[in-house]
């Protein structure tokens, strides 16, 4: 399968499509199709609705929608206005849109009719313009934008933290590069069936599971993103008779656990499954293909958003190798795409030496929105970005995955910072000194997050202001973030790890916890251990 | 364990200042897949016990949850 032709930008892509196969499916959701005509006309409407509201050429644009036609098609609104994309987390408190609209310097925020109900702004005429879908359903043509490869496409936020935002600036070069490059790879073809419930404000769902079915004209189904029943996922693959999915290792086990959905589905039109974003377990790859009677349908990947998303896979159809540790490989790199691991010192080792990943090709991003430090330490060599990830690769260049960089966590696919969790959790009233880490305790859970804090009256609070301290505690990082830690725990004065010069230390938290020497009696102070 | 000691439990887990033992877990107090399995297993290292995995699609409410619970820690 050859890649596309190389369009002049993502908007291209899909008005490129839209002329080629104006009448076949692009999206499916919420019990509606939608052509390539109709979601290129739509995409035109709300470009010219953005401009009607005061967007300019190279603004940023914040979208706050979950996952439906409505985010598809503000997205492409936006590129075809000529504006920045910038897709955030949609369940996000009213507090935390304004401080990403801050970090992204955005002129118009677009969310749903709900949300616009709560927001508090704008505040008189210093805020950005707060639009809803439906204003973006009428009008007319949009002002023609220059196409410039070079120029930001989408900025993809993997930590919202104001001290150190990371808010990766794509451009439309990396993106077109990067969606070619997927396609090749993953032999991705139009009459591939996308089946995908992973969010679209986020790389995999977006860049993947949307922006690569849209250059080939292959169609999507779309699913919301909360994994509240993974039986619509399946359910969905089956009544499609999708072809392509994609999902962190812990969708995939979770399939495995749930025995209402083992075996009922009829999963045989499958042909590619990408279990990414996550370590990837190998008994998950030969349980997942067991469970639902399927052969090599199974791929790996490794891919970060600071290089778009994909940085290498495995063949389609192709076995998964493990090594002798039980580490599963993660493929080879996209064509054109460099990955090498270097040592301590800089330089690049030997083969089946391990070392940290960096990788450099036509997809790698140039920094961070606004954050010159963070963009300087990301640079290896010109065109390389580190990873901070550690890993090998074998002697014919196949790449494995070892450990992740240092203090990241990863749930269930999702990296965070813990940087941005624990300030969302110190503007807890009561909670003075706030850590997060990231555990794995072996379950079919995963990585989990984890919460320490010290109470500001930590030693005199009672059982239930404990208690209140700790669900608040939860409730703000999950209406923050969109996800609840696996524990928060309360610790007692100054037993937090520090540097001498008074850095946190998460690992030696981490540690002092899975160990066993901090526990409740030892340090946490609550909740209390029960026993039977 | 306790009725109490579990309420407890879930509010921490899923963020609610107020569960009852009828509340259903996913279309009440807006669980999660992952927090069901995460409530489990927080349950099982908690109170060292063993929840058997095809129990887990008849935990539906917080009482459900309970009377998993109450008869392997054999005390009520």
């Amino acid at each position: 399968m050859s890649a596309p032709v190389a369009a002049a930008s993502v908007a291209e892509l899909l008005a490129r499509t839209a002329r080629r196969h104006p009448d076949r499916p692009a999206i499916i959701t919420d019990g509606r199709a939608w052509t390539y005509r109709e979601l290129q006309q739509a995409a035109r409407l709300a470009a010219h609705g953005l401009q009607r509201a005061g967007l300019a050429e190279a603004d940023r644009v914040v979208i706050a929608l979950p996952n439906d036609a409505a985010f598809l098609i503000t997205f492409f609104g936006a590129l075809i206005a000529g504006a920045v994309a910038v897709p955030v987390f949609p369940g996000a408190a009213p507090e935390r849109l304004l401080a990403m609209s801050r970090l992204a310097d955005a002129s118009v925020v677009v969310v749903t009719a709900g949300t616009a109900a709560t927001l508090p702004w704008p505040p008189a005429r210093s805020g950005p313009a707060v639009l809803t879908p439906a204003d973006l359903e009428t009008g007319g043509s949009p002002r023609p934008a220059a196409d410039d490869v070079s120029r930001p496409c989408y900025i993809q936020f993997t930590s919202g933290s104001t001290a150190d935002p990371r808010g990766v600036v794509l451009s439309h070069r990396n993106l077109l590069a990067n969606i070619a490059q997927m396609t090749d790879a993953m032999d991705i073809t139009p009459d591939d069936v996308f089946v995908s419930w992973l969010p679209t404000y986020h790389d995999m769902g977006l860049t993947l599971m949307a922006l690569t079915p849209f250059s080939l004209g292959a169609r999507l189904v779309l699913l919301p993103t909360d994994l509240r029943d993974v039986a619509g996922w399946l359910r969905a693959i089956d009544a499609h008779r999708g072809t392509f999915t994609a999902g962190p290792d812990f969708a995939y086990r979770l399939c495995l656990r749930n025995e209402r959905v083992r075996g009922r589905f009829d999963l045989s039109s499958l042909q590619a499954c990408m279990n990414a974003a996550e370590p990837v377990r190998a008994a998950t790859l030969s349980g997942f293909e067991e469970a639902f009677g399927l052969r090599h349908v199974m791929m790996t990947g490794y891919g970060l958003a600071e290089a778009t998303l994909s940085v290498t896979c495995t063949g389609r159809g192709q076995p998964i190798d493990v090594d002798e540790r039980g580490v599963v490989c993660l493929g080879r790199p996209m064509p054109g795409t460099t990955v090498k691991i270097i040592g301590p010192n800089n330089v690049p080792v030997p083969a089946g030496q391990p070392g940290e990943i960096v990788v450099g090709g036509p997809s790698t991003c140039a920094g961070y929105h606004g954050n010159q430090a963070a963009s300087s330490a990301l640079a290896w060599r010109d065109g390389y970005v580190r990873t901070g990830d550690l890993g090998y690769l074998d002697p014919s260049g196949r790449l494995y995955f070892t450990a992740r960089r240092k203090d990241v966590i990863n749930v269930a696919g999702r990296t965070i910072y813990p940087q941005e969790v624990e300030q969302v959790a110190e503007m807890v009233s009561g909670v003075r000194l706030a850590v997060a880490v990231g555990i794995d305790r072996g379950g079919v859970e995963g990585e989990q997050l984890y919460v320490f804090a010290e109470a500001r009256a930590a030693g005199t609070a009672s059982g239930s202001e404990m208690q209140a301290l700790t669900v608040e505690i939860t409730r703000a990082v999950h209406h923050n973030l969109g996800l609840k830690p696996r524990s928060t725990l309360l610790l007692h004065p100054r037993r937090m790890p520090m540097t001498d010069n008074g850095k946190l230390r998460r690992a030696a938290l981490r540690d002092a916890f899975t160990d066993g020497s901090l526990a409740y009696g030892t340090g946490i102070v609550f909740p209390p251990a029960l026993t039977s | 364990m306790n009725t109490g000691e579990l309420l407890d439990l879930v509010a921490r887990q899923l963020g609610r200042h107020t569960v009852a033992l009828d509340d259903r877990l996913i279309e009440d107090l807006g669980a999660e897949s992952i927090d069901l399995v995460t409530i489990v297993a927080v349950i099982e290292e908690t109170y060292h016990i063993t929840v058997e995995e095809e129990r887990l699609p008849f935990i539906r409410t917080v009482r459900d949850l309970a009377a998993e619970i109450t008869p392997l820690s054999g005390s009520a």
